[in-house]
């Protein structure tokens, strides 16, 4: 770990920085000291057409001058990179035949052949070109062309003796030279990391001295996206696009990004990049990615050969091909897109890298584990493949083996912030204390160990009876849950980084979640996450994991509101909203919704729509329905052909149908809410709240504003009237609440109280108001039933549990007063023996003598003068009368 | 010299396990030195902002209050010191200016006698913008050199010494020494955001709040070690990054502030004067060194063994406590 603690610092000189990773420190090396793309050379020639993606004007200049007047090396490298930039490499070649073999013409050439596969040919023109004045940049791609093509690292060796050449006669000294030094040193991290900060540095040099040198500024982008720094990726790729809009490269690593780090630009760089080369294997194998994640497995297959038109060994669309065979379950065809790719990437794991990513993003994380595993066996010293095998064995609970694993990939590549947060946290959590129920592991950091147990043992088990029941499937193992006291450890452990705006991963057998202190007090209920993750669970379980991400998440919130009346979030103004205005996905499309948003919340919004779903096929065809769909999915059936065979509906059918049921069902809602779609600041189409609500509330915000209580609550209560599910903050009953109030009515404000608190799983403080309420009114039953979902929604307010306890003793509630009782001591108060006095003096009362009397010498070993508590242990040991 | 430091609460709990009761002390036979007086000084220093001026004139009068009416300290020992010495006045004796507290403080140190106690509570802002740690007065600030040489003429009395304020804990070293107890609110002159210190520490001293082993006192320790644990639970409960660290040093682990109570003396000297009274004390303490000598044993048994054993020297504890309680009542400060 030392050795680790030590590396960090170097780490923070070339990947840190932005709010990804906003557990560590901030960059030292800011893009602030990278030059900016200057202006590029005389604005009508082809170079500066090029240089601004004008690739059909480029082309066009480049070949009228070498027609010419202007029959230089320049333009005709224009030409040819032009060509190949659009897809047209054959054409390139044909197009500047007459300067093959030039040394400065040699690499666009050289790209040109490896886009067609001609690798020998291609090596040729390097070395061609390692005549010419880019000498040693030609050098340098030619070794890695070597290493790609299976020189694996003797290539590296000769390249490393390259540089330390250099070195001796005194270094690089143009743009061109440090740009090959940089491309040289990116490559051998592979053999030492830290040449990955000497990539860093002459990347940083080349630009200085030719800031108009993209490709170097790509790598440069590149390498930030493996390091998953995504800010400086991103500032690095949209300069280049600021320059550069068509900029292939830099297109294809924003596509990646974007898929990384779940931001969105207002246009798709996947489509303006299939626009630029219609033809590129790299274009079509990120297209067909996508159409994995969306479940179209056949789409996948014809969109990644799209990519094999120019070059029909391109690995990329061949891993592509092999990773939606395996998930179609076509093992054959799966082996032999995978041997396909193997022929081109030989010695390497960048297959297996692949398809062990998309394993993980399909939630088949043994897959991935298998994946990664074949990976490190085809190349040990791969630190994507380690990492990726250490980081999913961590998700399938293989806690010991990932951490081995995670510490080989980081001795490889210290560089990575996933793989150096995860063993960060993995040292931080390591003091975990592990608690077993009969089905789970319930692990917990130690000062918080004692309080969740007692709340999230018997929730779980409570999940557990339920949904195994619902579902007539059982875990094959014990299901570890991990909680976290820190939102942004809970995201590493998710994800790698900090940042993750969910509030609970499943695993599958491993369920990661929040802990009530990790988000401010009404921001979430933990129980509610506990109860969701557990039906991922059972629904992954029960499908091997094959269940598409739209039915896994629907399911998971449609038990949520079936567990409890409060949880699962019910039906809001913006689901209505944006489902009037067209914003959301129809049911067969709803996986998109998912995983491939069109906007910010579109994603929660699915979330509730898929829930309703479900609740109405539970309606239509019980538990029996879904189970049956379960188990189809099991067996690689797809959503169309399942809900026909299990539903009677097609597509359309099922999609109509749903709409049908939704409207009726919130028929006072939909006339409640309009969704108006206007466009936002940036470009993207946002949706607003129009219609009758909208009035409602803010006629009662503008009567708020002055004070006019009266007209407060009239308009309020039109307002819950209309839409009466909706409890959440801004609602209309939050506005009875303050209108009542402020005009001392507590039987007004108890009832909106009540409402919210009926409807809204969150709302903790409004619990505690009503409670008091409650108390006061002599409802010492609603009061406990209030602090309970209170205590409940976050166990750790004392005075919450104190008050509790008292309530629940005066009932004689012994197992309510006992548990709060207890959650008291676990709190470690000040007064330490006054909470052991107490907790004894409720076993005593429920007549559990001899668990009063320990607590009650507990609390006399810590004050042995404590006249109470000494009276209390007299009374235990003199009669079996309770005191 | 050694340190209680905040990281060290499973120390002070330990401590608290050996911890002699008030009323075992009181049964010992009451030395000369036992009947000595207790002065009290509080000084509350420029606040900056009304919140905290009254904030800290509370707490003030809180502790004028309670030394004088729960521990039985005479009125004329115990002096208040505050910016603006009109306020409430009669109570507050003088204004926090150096020149004062170098009085006030000269004249008590230099008279102190070896049995008399001397308690400082300091309620003000702390700095080290030039290095040196300074509490912020009216008029030319204090650093701890300066209290130090004040507080230099008392070399054999008892003196507690509380800087409750910010960027206090170089207090720590500059005031150590026999018979020395120095509480700080900060563990560095680094730690320089305002305090939550003082208001847990002069509740857990003025209410009951502080009594966590139920003797009907509050020691030092108790009053340190409840403040401490209210500061961490602010931090930990938001989920915020600590900004202050509590300090004790006291030259004995803890020990001397474990039985410094701010109860005069000469209230137990009356307790104990009644022969039916210390009789039974003494018969109580005798229990309760029973019980101190099995606290020592106790790393080497179970927690059922040890709980096994503590029971009967608890219900004998107990029983003479309901003695005790049969004879005339004891004078309870």
């Amino acid at each position: 770990m030392s050795a680790r603690r030590c590396r960090v610092r170097q780490l923070l000189s070339l990947v840190c920085g932005g709010a990804a990773l906003s557990v560590l420190a901030p960059a030292l090396l800011a893009q602030a000291a990278r030059p900016a793309i200057a202006s590029t050379p005389g604005s009508g020639s082809p170079a500066a057409l090029y240089q601004r993606g004008m690739y059909d004007q480029a082309i066009a200049a480049a070949e009228q001058a070498l027609n010419g007047a202007a029959a230089t090396p320049a333009n005709a490298v224009v030409l040819v990179r032009a060509l190949v930039d659009v897809g047209k490499p054959a054409e390139a070649l044909q197009r500047a035949a007459k300067w093959r073999g030039h040394p400065e013409v040699s690499p666009a050439f050289a790209r040109a052949f490896e886009m067609l596969g001609k690798l020998d040919d291609a090596d040729e023109a390097w070395s061609a070109a390692a005549r010419g004045i880019d000498s040693l940049y030609a050098r340098v791609e030619r070794l890695r062309l070597q290493r790609d093509r299976g020189g694996a690292d003797s290539a590296l060796v000769r390249m490393n003796r390259l540089l330390v050449a250099v070195d001796a006669r005194g270094g690089a000294r143009t743009a061109s030279e440090f740009h090959a030094m940089a491309a040289a040193s990116r490559l051998l991290g592979r053999l030492d990391a830290q040449r990955y900060k000497d990539a860093l540095r002459w990347y940083d040099r080349a630009l200085v001295l030719d800031a108009t040198r993209l490709d170097a500024r790509v790598e440069l982008g590149e390498m930030f996206l493996e390091k998953f720094n995504f800010a400086d990726a991103r500032t690095t790729l949209q300069q280049i696009l600021a320059v550069n809009p068509r900029q292939p490269r830099a297109l294809a690593a924003l596509v990646r990004l974007n898929a990384l780090d779940g931001q969105r630009t207002p246009r798709d760089p996947l489509l303006q990049l299939l626009s630029v080369n219609p033809a590129g294997a790299d274009a079509h194998a990120l297209a067909a990615r996508r159409l994995i994640d969306a479940e179209q497995y056949d789409a996948a297959v014809v969109e990644a050969r799209k990519g094999l038109v120019t070059d029909s060994t391109a690995p990329g669309p061949w891993v592509a091909i092999a990773a939606a065979r395996w998930l179609a379950l076509d093992t054959a065809g799966h082996r032999a897109a995978l041997e396909r790719a193997h022929r081109r990437l030989i010695g390497s794991a960048s297959a297996e890298v692949e398809l062990a990513e998309v394993s993980a993003r399909n939630r088949l994380y043994g897959d991935a584990v298998k994946f990664a595993r074949a990976g490190v066996a085809r190349d040990a010293r791969d630190a994507r493949a380690q990492a990726l095998l250490g980081i999913n064995l961590l998700r399938i609970g293989q806690v010991t083996t990932a951490r081995s694993t995670l510490e080989r990939a980081f001795a490889l590549d210290p560089f990575d912030v996933w793989v150096k947060n995860t063993l960060d946290l993995l040292d931080a959590y390591a003091k975990a204390r592990t608690m077993p129920t009969d089905h789970f592991d319930l692990v917990v950091e130690p000062g918080d160990a004692d309080v969740m147990s007692l709340y999230a043992g018997p929730l779980a088990e409570e999940a557990y009876a339920a949904l195994t029941t619902r579902y007539g499937f059982k875990p094959s193992e014990r299901v570890r849950v991990e909680f976290y006291r820190s939102h942004a450890d809970f995201s590493v452990r998710a994800v790698g980084l900090a940042g993750l705006g969910a509030l609970g991963v499943a695993f599958g057998n491993v369920l990661v979640v929040d802990e009530p202190p990790a988000r401010d007090r009404g921001e979430f209920n933990w129980g509610s996450v506990l109860w969701h993750e557990f039906a991922h669970t059972i629904t992954l379980g029960a499908t091997d994991n094959r269940v598409p991400r739209w039915v896994s998440e629907g399911l998971s919130v449609h038990e949520e509101r079936r567990a409890r009346r409060e949880w699962g979030g019910g039906v809001t103004p913006m689901l209505i909203a944006a489902y009037s205005a067209n914003r959301l996905q129809p049911v067969s499309r709803l996986n998109d919704g998912f995983v491939h948003p069109r906007y910010g919340q579109e994603v929660i919004l699915s979330y509730g729509l898929a829930a309703y779903v479900f609740e109405m096929l539970e309606e239509q065809k019980g538990m029996a329905g879904i189970r049956a769909l379960l188990n189809g999915y099991r067996v690689g059936q797809r959503t169309p052909q399942l809900m026909q065979q299990v539903y009677g509906l097609d597509s359309a059918a099922l999609d109509r149908t749903f709409d049908r049921w939704f409207r009726t069902k919130f028929a006072r809602e939909f006339a409640a809410v309009r969704g108006e779609v206007r466009t936002g600041a940036d470009g993207e189409p946002i949706t607003e709240l129009a219609g009758p609500l909208r009035d409602a509330l803010t006629a009662a915000a503008t009567a708020m504003q002055q004070k006019q209580w009266p007209q407060v609550v009239a308009a309020a209560q039109r307002a819950v009237t209309l839409f009466p599910e909706w409890a959440e903050p801004g609602s209309g009953y939050h506005f009875l609440v303050a209108a009542h109030t402020a005009l001392r009515n507590t039987t007004g404000a108890r009832g909106a109280l009540a409402a919210i608190t009926a409807r809204n799983g969150d709302a903790v403080d409004e619990n505690i108001t009503l409670a008091g309420l409650l108390e006061a009114s002599r409802d010492s039953a609603g009061a406990i039933a209030a602090l309970g979902r209170a205590a409940l929604a976050d166990p750790f307010d004392a005075k919450v549990q104190a008050r509790l306890a008292e309530l629940t003793f005066a009932r004689r509630d012994w197992p309510a007063a006992i548990r709060a009782r207890r959650t008291v001591v676990a709190l470690g108060p000040t007064d330490r023996a006054d909470a052991l006095y107490r907790l004894a003096q409720t076993l005593a009362a429920s007549g559990d003598r001899t668990a009063a009397r320990r607590e009650v010498l507990r609390a006399l070993d810590l004050a042995p003068n404590f006249e109470a508590a000494q009276d209390l242990l007299l009374s235990l040991r003199a009669s079996g009368k309770t005191p | 010299m050694s340190k209680v430091r905040n990281a060290g609460r499973r120390m002070t709990r330990a401590i608290g396990l050996v911890a002699l009761t008030l009323l075992a002390v009181a049964a010992r036979p009451l030395r000369a030195q036992d009947a000595g007086a207790t002065y009290l000084v509080v000084i509350a220093g420029v606040s900056g902002e009304p919140r905290i001026g009254t904030e800290w004139h509370g707490m003030a009068m809180a502790l004028a209050t309670a030394a004088t009416q729960r521990f039985g300290i005479p009125s004329a020992r115990v002096i208040v010191l505050e910016q603006d010495s009109t306020r409430d006045a009669g109570r507050v004796q003088g204004r926090s200016s150096k020149v004062t507290i170098e009085r006030v403080l000269g004249g008590i140190a230099r008279t102190l006698t070896v049995a008399d106690r001397l308690v400082v509570i300091v309620l003000a802002h702390g700095s080290s913008l030039t290095g040196e740690t300074r509490v912020n007065l009216p008029g030319p600030d204090m650093t701890p050199a300066d209290f130090a040489r004040v507080l230099a003429p008392a070399t054999a009395p008892t003196i507690a010494f509380i800087q409750t304020g910010s960027a206090s804990g170089e207090f720590a070293t500059a005031l150590a020494g026999p018979r020395r107890i120095v509480i700080t609110a900060t563990k560095s002159a680094r730690e320089q955001n305002e305090t939550l210190f003082p208001g847990p520490f002069v509740r857990a001293l003025t209410t009951d709040a502080g009594d966590t082993d139920k003797d009907g006192r509050v020691s030092l320790l108790e009053a340190f070690t409840y403040a401490q644990h209210e500061v961490e639970q602010v931090f930990t409960k938001g989920s915020l990054l600590p900004t202050e660290h509590p300090l004790l040093v006291d030259g004995a682990e803890g020990g001397r502030a474990r039985t410094f109570h701010l109860a005069s003396t000469a209230s137990l000297a009356a307790a104990a004067s009644s022969p039916a009274t210390a009789a039974a004390l003494t018969a109580r303490a005798e229990v309760q060194a029973r019980i101190d000598a099995l606290r020592a044993r106790r790393s080497t048994l179970s927690e059922d063994a040890y709980l096994q054993a503590l029971e009967p020297l608890i219900v004998e504890l107990a029983e003479r406590t309901r003695a005790l309680r049969a004879t005339p009542p004891v004078v309870k400060p």
